[in-house]
């Protein structure tokens, strides 16, 4: 049986609803813009560490969440709706990053988000200056090593470390087999260990 | 377990792909703990750093987001771009080299002229003939007014 949106949601999130009927227009758009207001922050957080442009980082969040009320319907609910929403986003930064292989006088990112930037968001305002310096370090080292990943690593690295997604979801979210992924978050874990090494020396 | 950790098993380890011994070695170890905080660290700071900012960010109200994603889409893309300019390129560089090669005289076209010039010549003396053409012997047996002296008037 065919489960709405609103049933493949987090327990934690679903619960807060009352499941209603996807067959009212009005009540649609004001579930999928629950959905919206539930998955827009992670959806754009993995888009902006795979793409490293804030401007286009919106864009792709965007038409991800556009790609996925149109196809809405098509949810047959077969994997959580976080990973569903993923495999779209993956999908989008794919794309994209195909297309601008070819793009070769558009290389310059005008609003590339910087690893001093990206340190500057620190969880905690009440952190010593020495510590935030160390986090920020932190930060940046980890922003740096994951640049250098293929987009597979890195796609799997970001699902894995920054989502916290598990090897099923993963493998959902991304279409690849459980051991595929396995392969490619090993060799991703290998050198960004390798990379976050060279910088403590 | 006397040995540390090699870099793959630390990785595996990372991965929680291990076996119970490694993960007991991995616990106990001062140094294999250490290398394995060089990245569990870095990586947890750079966790919280994201989802901090994320969840600093406001999401859109669907109104917000779909009339902007109804904007028309770029006439063209990438893919698209390149065909059009292959084409481009391809009609620039045919169209002078068939126009070249249809402007130059061939032998058969001079061939073919020739042949039809002649055949008009032909269908302009047919036509411009007074009698039929058998009947021209007989008429130059026939004198011509012109050749009778004291013709009639």
């Amino acid at each position: 049986m065919k489960r709405t949106l609103y049933e493949c949601m987090e327990p934690s999130i679903t619960s807060a609803f009352i499941p209603r009927s996807m067959d009212d227009p009005v009540t649609e758009i004001q579930d999928f813009d629950r959905v919206i207001q539930f998955y827009w922050a992670r959806i754009r957080r993995f888009i902006l560490a795979s793409v490293r442009d804030r401007d286009l980082a919106e864009t792709l969040t965007q038409d991800c969440f556009w790609s996925a009320y149109r196809s809405r319907m098509s949810f047959r609910g077969d994997s959580t709706l976080h990973a569903w929403l993923m495999r779209i986003a993956i999908n989008s930064v794919r794309k994209h990053l195909r297309n601008r292989r070819l793009q070769f006088w558009r290389q310059v990112q005008h609003s590339a988000v910087s690893p001093a930037e990206i340190a500057d968001w620190l969880p905690d305002r009440r952190i010593s200056p020495e510590g935030a310096a160390l986090v920020q370090e932190h930060v940046r080292a980890v922003w740096s090593a994951t640049a250098d990943l293929s987009e597979r690593q890195r796609t799997v690295f970001l699902l894995r470390f920054m989502e916290d997604m598990n090897i099923h979801e993963i493998a959902d979210s991304t279409g690849l087999t459980e051991s595929a992924v396995n392969v490619h978050l090993f060799r991703a874990v290998r050198a960004v260990r390798k990379r976050l090494g060279r910088n403590n020396e | 377990m006397n040995n540390h950790l090699s870099q793959d098993q630390l990785s595996m380890w990372i991965l929680g792909r291990c076996t119970a011994e490694e993960l007991k070695h991995g616990r106990e170890c001062p140094q294999c703990r250490a290398e394995l905080a060089r990245f569990e660290t870095p990586v947890a700071a750079f966790r919280s750093v994201m989802v901090e900012w994320s969840d600093w960010e406001i999401a859109p109200q669907i109104e917000e987001i779909l009339p902007r994603l109804r904007r028309p889409k770029a006439i063209l893309n990438t893919s698209w771009r390149w065909v059009a300019l292959c084409t481009a390129v391809l009609l620039l560089t045919a169209i002078p080299i068939y126009r070249q090669v249809s402007l130059s005289p061939t032998v058969d076209d001079t061939a073919v002229e020739n042949a039809d010039a002649l055949l008009m010549d032909a269908v302009n003396a047919h036509l411009s003939r007074t009698i039929p053409a058998p009947m021209e012997p007989i008429m130059a047996l026939i004198p011509t007014q012109e050749a009778q002296p004291g013709g009639t008037q």
